[in-house]
């Protein structure tokens, strides 16, 4: 079983008479045009010339909720300024030890990094840091949820997840197939 | 003789593109002391989080020729065949520079906007901080969803 952990996934589990079914799933966004064309809409009414100028770029190329997931939920260009940090001490030096420099930190930060996935390795975890922290999350919340099994040949199933709220109320919280 | 340009990548960095987001983030930063050339940096980012140094270059300043110099060779390069997504402030350079290549437009790359440079572009042209909020909160809407990998089932006793 092979499974591309660098896709940016979320891990959900389900309790299922002692079997857990482990579902990788895409952590995507919902495609939401109508709220952004309703917040378009209040900028309009609220300063006309500043809502011309957005009209003139392309809503998939500012919106989150128009660019089918291809950014990842990055909204900004925040990794640039974290490295334009870390680089902020060697960028007064000449060109050849600037680029030299750059080697060091590339080095370091592939010596850190190896050794902390080898040490992740030898002590027997198979995913990396985020997706363990995902999915201890989500183990804990499945013991709320009851699964149907509808075709098990073809995976296929329903989930229901349960939650009581203050008056006593049962409430169905998602339900996916 | 002078100094004209460099574009540098690591091999280490190009090796580990592929296992990375498939989404790059670029921008220019000034250089200190003597010289007025521009670093420009390439970012990517891996499944666990972390912040991958993709590629440099020092260029004479942030114009169209400089960035089509960087993007040509980050595709060139580091890139390659993959499909990835590019985001980026909205510099007149690097929006002719992506218009004027092929290979960074759709199907293999898509270039973006950083909604942070797009809402204090807005705010210093039309003066107006309330209209700079709601922009960047209308480019932040979307609420999270799940959808099923039906490859990566797998059960466990």
């Amino acid at each position: 079983m092979v499974i591309d952990i660098f896709n940016y996934c979320q891990i959900i589990c389900y309790l299922l008479d002692n079997i857990y079914l482990f579902i990788l799933v895409n952590e995507g966004y919902e495609y939401q045009p109508h709220r952004v064309r309703r917040k378009l809409q209040e900028i309009r009414d609220f300063n006309e010339d500043a809502a011309k100028w957005i009209d003139d770029i392309p809503i998939e190329q500012w919106s989150r909720a128009y660019d089918e997931n291809r950014r990842y939920s990055h909204m900004t260009t925040n990794l640039v300024e974290c490295m334009n940090g870390a680089l902020k001490g060697i960028r007064s030096l000449p060109i050849t030890s600037l680029v030299e420099a750059t080697l060091f930190k590339v080095l370091k930060w592939f010596v850190d990094h190896g050794r902390q996935a080898t040490n992740e390795r030898v002590a027997g975890h198979i995913y990396c840091e985020y997706y363990r922290n995902a999915f201890n999350k989500n183990k804990a919340k499945a013991s709320e949820c009851e699964v149907i099994i509808l075709n098990v040949e073809e995976t296929g199933f329903k989930c229901k997840n349960h939650t009581i709220d203050l008056d006593g109320n049962l409430v169905v919280n998602f339900d996916f197939h | 003789m002078y100094f004209h340009r460099v574009f540098w990548a690591f091999k280490p960095c190009i090796d580990a593109f592929r296992h990375l987001k498939p989404m790059i983030q670029i921008d220019g930063t000034f250089l200190y002391g003597k010289y007025s050339h521009k670093l420009l940096i390439a970012t990517g980012q891996d499944g666990n989080l972390k912040v991958v140094p993709l590629a440099f270059a020092i260029v004479e300043e942030e114009k169209r020729e400089s960035w089509s110099f960087f993007l040509t060779m980050l595709r060139r390069h580091v890139v390659k065949e993959r499909q990835v997504c590019v985001i980026s402030d909205r510099h007149g350079g690097i929006l002719s520079a992506v218009a004027n290549d092929e290979s960074w437009q759709p199907p293999l790359g898509y270039h973006v906007f950083c909604i942070r440079h797009l809402a204090s572009n807005l705010n210093t042209t039309h003066k107006d901080r309330k209209a700079k909020k709601m922009f960047t909160s209308a480019g932040k809407f979307g609420y999270r969803h799940f959808q099923l990998l039906s490859d990566y089932l797998l059960f466990i006793r």
